[in-house]
């Protein structure tokens, strides 16, 4: 007997957030969606300044590697 | 002796209609008018005739008009003041949609009589004035700013009327000459009530990390950003 896609998916996600499914790549990613869903408007815009400020960080670094390079 | 309670239905009744039982002199008896002259000197007392209105002072016109004049319905109704939202309370700040500011964010300060909402930017945060909008031009969010030091009574409608402009009577030298526009100059008193209810908000603003760049900041969709499944 066959299971539809649908009726599997429940207890799996289920499952993937109370066990090790933290630790599955398929798993986190369903978590990370989860959260990044309920956020609201202000806390998108601090996301954002985040990003800003990693990014930066990440291109002062690379400057710095290719210059002793 | 009089009756107890007043009489209901007639002394005389009828037996086909209009033609009573008992004729008028019979009612006379039974009525016991003799009695009542008797006692008054022969004369049956009546009341005063009512006084005749005074007959009108020019004779009606021979004629009246033949088409019917329209008379509008009465109206006394009265919109009552728009129902505030109720993620909208004073100190939310709102996102607005449309017009000159749109995608600016604001915070709310108070609903107005007319139940446009009071706005400001603050205008030194990102150039939004205190303004009002209509509730169906906004997304209010979940971020609140505390206004309690900001004192917005001085504010209503009338603050925010237009003034009438004077009509000029063009004279004929003026006919030739280019219709020179006069500049709308913002009144100082007006610049002076942005500044003051500015710097009590700032300061409210400025205590909550990141919240000056976030309503300085307009907000915008990406691609595949769902705005319904949004939570503001």
């Amino acid at each position: 007997m066959l299971l539809r896609r649908k009726i599997l998916l429940k207890p799996w996600r289920m499952l993937m957030l109370r066990t090790s499914g933290r630790r599955v790549h398929r798993g986190r990613k369903f978590i990370f969606r989860k959260r990044r869903a309920s956020l609201n408007d202000f806390d998108r815009f601090k996301i954002m300044l985040a990003k800003i400020k990693r990014g930066a960080v990440v291109r002062q670094e690379l400057a710095k590697l290719k210059k002793s390079a | 002796m009089a009756p107890k309670k007043p009489r209901t239905t007639s002394r005389n009744p009828d037996l086909v209609r209009g033609i009573g039982k008992y004729s008028r002199s019979q009612m006379y008896h039974k009525r016991g008018i003799w009695a009542i002259k008797a006692k008054n000197g022969g004369v049956l007392p009546l009341h005063d005739p009512k006084p005749k209105p005074e007959a009108p002072a020019q004779k009606p016109p021979k004629f009246y008009p033949a088409d019917d004049v329209k008379k509008p319905l009465v109206n006394k109704h009265k919109p009552k003041p728009a129902k505030l939202r109720a993620s909208i309370t004073p100190g939310t700040v709102l996102i607005l949609l449309a017009g000159r500011f749109k995608g600016k964010r604001v915070v709310f300060l108070k609903q107005l009589p007319s139940g446009l909402l009071l706005v400001t930017g603050p205008f030194k945060i990102n150039g939004v004035p205190l303004r009002r909008v209509n509730q169906s031009y906004v997304i209010g969010t979940s971020t609140k700013v505390d206004i309690s030091d900001v004192n917005v009574d001085k504010f209503d409608d009338k603050y925010f009327a237009k003034e009438a402009k004077k009509k000029k009577t063009k004279g004929e030298g003026e006919f030739f000459e280019a219709e020179k526009e006069e500049k709308n100059v913002l009144p100082q008193e007006k610049k002076d009530d942005q500044k003051t209810v500015d710097t009590a908000l700032l300061k409210a603003i400025e205590s909550v990390p990141e919240l000056k760049s976030y309503l300085g900041a307009r907000f915008s969709l990406k691609a595949g950003v769902k705005p319904h499944e949004l939570v503001f």
